[in-house]
């Protein structure tokens, strides 16, 4: 398994709400993350991602317009995005969504309002599925 | 599935809990519930509103209005978003949303835990009070000290089916 630093990290976060991309941002710059891009919507998110290489994506479920579940989706059906972590952090918090998203190829899901805590441990087990997809992509080389 | 009116407390419930849970996960401030008082001064500005719906098909709509005391949501963008380029107004705005979505989650989640299967409407900013038969009336207080602070909560819901034949 390849050593992941968070410093290491480009990440976006994606949501429809400027608090949350503030916060999500504050708490990542916090952890030591230096490259942090915010999109508004899914159509920004894309755009974004089509010039940058993101080791990890920050996903609101609900927004307006395409949803970011549906973005999972379609990253997912998509090799390029194999080494990609997807955090799904979303207000939804019945089972039938997190177990849906976790399904659909989701690394980690956070209910919202999202502590600095919260989002820490998530980080560490995300680091590691980063790491460890970071040393099959070698070893396959 | 019970009927939406025996579990009325249940939701008061879980808007209290979320209220309180939201406001202190996420600008670190605490709220707490006291009797219901009059709401804001029609026209006079004071409040930023948000209004979230839930939805079962064919069946029964229950509307969320959320009040904040605008001066309430100032300080809060002032003092948690100090370096934030945007307009003071949309970010309090976003708050007001970005809470009652993050309420009106939870208490979809309960119900739906309970047999309903409601949907919700992604919140509009500023959007009017809802207009179903009177369900609850909530009020919290961040920093029941200060003379502002307010938070209202106003849960009206529709049962759109109709009597029941024979």
């Amino acid at each position: 398994m390849a050593d992941i630093k968070i410093s290491d990290l480009k990440a976006l976060v994606v949501d429809d709400h400027i608090i949350i991309r503030r916060d999500l941002e504050q708490f990542l710059k916090n952890m030591g993350c230096k490259h942090i891009d915010q999109a508004g919507n899914v159509n920004d998110a894309q755009g974004k991602m089509s010039k940058e290489h993101y080791n990890i994506i920050f996903l609101d479920w609900n927004m307006p317009g395409k949803s970011g579940f549906n973005l999972l989706q379609q990253c997912r059906a998509n090799k390029t995005y194999d080494d990609v972590a997807f955090v799904i952090v979303s207000a939804e918090s019945d089972d039938r969504y997190i177990i849906e998203a976790l399904k659909a190829g989701a690394t980690s899901y956070i209910v919202k309002p999202v502590a600095e805590s919260t989002l820490q441990e998530h980080l560490q087990k995300v680091l590691a599925w980063i790491g460890k997809r970071a040393g099959a992509t070698r070893q396959t080389a | 599935m019970d009927s939406i009116v025996s579990v009325k407390t249940d939701v008061s419930d879980v808007v209290e809990r979320s209220v309180t849970n939201a406001f202190d996960v996420m600008f670190r401030r605490g709220v707490a519930k006291e009797a219901a008082g009059d709401g804001f001064a029609e026209g006079a500005g004071q409040e930023i509103s948000s209004c979230v719906s839930l939805w079962q098909e064919d069946r029964l709509n229950m509307d969320f209005s959320f009040s904040f005391d605008r001066d309430l949501l100032s300080a809060i963008v002032k003092e948690a978003y100090p370096q934030e380029n945007h307009d003071r107004t949309l970010l309090c705005e976003d708050i007001a949303c970005a809470v009652a979505n993050i309420v009106v989650s939870n208490v979809k989640t309960y119900l739906n835990g309970r047999g309903f299967e409601m949907k919700m409407n992604i919140p509009e900013k500023g959007a009017a009070a809802a207009n179903g038969g009177q369900m609850a009336y909530l009020c919290f207080r961040c920093d029941p000290r200060a003379q502002g602070g307010r938070i209202l909560v106003n849960m009206q819901m529709q049962d759109r089916r109709g009597p029941k034949a024979g």
